[in-house]
């Protein structure tokens, strides 16, 4: 999959691997389509969840386990409600091996209200998770943020520590301040992504078709 | 005769250009309109003091209120000290206040209003001032709906609309014409940033004093 900024595919999950074997089908198919650099393994919660929370300035996919074996690890629905409280933007893919039936209605009701992208069973035949990544990926690549991220990745580096947005209040930002401040939700992030959206619908509101003319 | 009271802050350490210029382009705006008092505070001037003393001077008339300088949610202010705050806004009862500042609109305003202030037009939010070389486009912009009202003796709301339309105008010039996409943004922010509250029929008639 040919991206201008590749997406980091964060996969955060104790029992992916198979240790007698050395391999982890699904870890080889996700390094095969996404780039061996672009795919990163957790196998301890709270390691994955910092490495998310660092990294936030980037696109990230994350395939997170809903329970893991060692009751000292964060549980699965606590790393994602810390993902939320930190940003909306990281796609959460919750697997759980069990029956989707059996969580409790106050959980799905916590996993829908603060947008899990996906809830999905966790089987041997892993397309199904592989098909709920690519659609995220899809996704993340058309939103606004991964659009500046694609502007910018086009500018040579000293241009991007360039002031390109000053406030009355003198406060300054560079593309990649912008960047972080997007990912991060920030008010400044939120109206530069605002007015750029509103440019595109001004322009192409004045669009008109010339097949006619 | 009108009242016209302009603070602006030429003094400011990165937008001191900016708000003479504003002040300047307010005054060859209005230059065709004989009828004007025009009393401006610059720089180290613009302190509550020094504002008060200038409404009493105007014993009580109405008067327009322009503030050229930064802004919060409760105060206009420059480096050194506050020109208006919320908390100490009875002068301004008379006024009609107009200000291109960044937020003044989320508290200020209100309370302008609930004192009794004829109209209010504001900010609600941060503004931008990035780009030098269009910074007459945005002041040109902003000054529009004064210009209009003080001019053309028109409603301030139709002032008002007059200033949109303006910002709508040179937003597809510079993206359409000049490919610049990044000072039309800016523009598009900085328009629907403004907000009017309180008397939207307020003409320049209202504000004769003898």
């Amino acid at each position: 999959m040919k991206q201008i900024v590749p997406t980091k595919i964060v996969v955060i999950h104790d029992d992916i691997f198979d240790e007698e074997n050395n391999t982890s089908p699904i870890m080889v198919a996700l390094k095969l389509k996404y780039g061996d650099e672009n795919v990163l393994l957790f196998r301890h919660s709270q390691k994955g969840l910092d490495y998310v929370l660092q990294n936030l300035g980037q696109k990230m996919v994350v395939l997170l386990d809903r329970n893991f074996h060692d009751g000292k690890e964060i549980d699965g629905i606590e790393v994602f409600e810390k993902i939320r409280e930190e940003t909306s933007l990281v796609y959460v893919i919750l697997v759980t091996v069990s029956k989707i039936s059996d969580i409790d209605g106050n959980v799905l009701k916590k996993l829908i209200n603060k947008d899990l992208f996906k809830l999905e069973s966790f089987t041997a035949d892993y397309t199904k998770i592989i098909e709920l990544i690519d659609e995220a990926v899809r996704i993340l690549d058309v939103r606004v943020d991964a659009v500046i991220e694609d502007w910018i990745v086009r500018h040579p580096i000293e241009k991007r520590n360039q002031v390109i947005l000053k406030t009355k209040e003198g406060q300054s930002y560079t593309m990649n301040d912008l960047l972080e401040s997007i990912r991060r939700q920030t008010e400044i992030g939120t109206e530069f992504e605002k007015n750029l959206l509103k440019l595109a619908i001004e322009l192409f509101s004045r669009q008109k078709l010339k097949i006619d003319d | 005769m009108i009242d016209v009271i302009v603070g602006y802050d030429d003094n400011d350490s990165e937008l001191g250009g900016y708000f003479e210029l504003s002040f300047k382009e307010f005054e060859d705006a209005c230059s065709s309109v004989n009828d004007l008092n025009v009393t401006s505070i610059a720089g180290l001037d613009c302190t509550q003091e020094v504002l008060k003393e200038t409404v009493d001077s105007l014993d009580q008339n109405r008067f327009v209120f322009v503030g050229l300088l930064h802004g919060n949610d409760e105060q206009l202010l420059t480096d050194n000290d506050v020109f208006v705050d919320v908390e100490d806004i009875d002068h301004l009862s008379n006024s009609f206040f107009f200000s291109p500042s960044c937020s003044t609109a989320n508290k200020l305003g209100s309370e302008l209003i609930d004192k009794g202030c004829l109209c209010f037009i504001g900010c609600i939010r941060e503004t931008y001032a990035t780009y030098e070389d269009y910074y007459d486009i945005y002041i040109k912009c902003e000054t529009e709906c004064l210009r209009c009202f003080l001019v053309t003796g028109v409603s301030i709301e139709s002032s008002y609309n007059q200033m949109m339309s303006l910002f709508d105008e040179q937003i597809a010039l510079l993206s359409e014409e000049n490919d610049e996409i990044l000072v039309a943004m800016e523009l598009i922010g900085n328009r629907d940033s403004f907000v009017i509250m309180g008397n939207r029929e307020l003409r320049k008639s209202d504000l004769v004093s003898s």
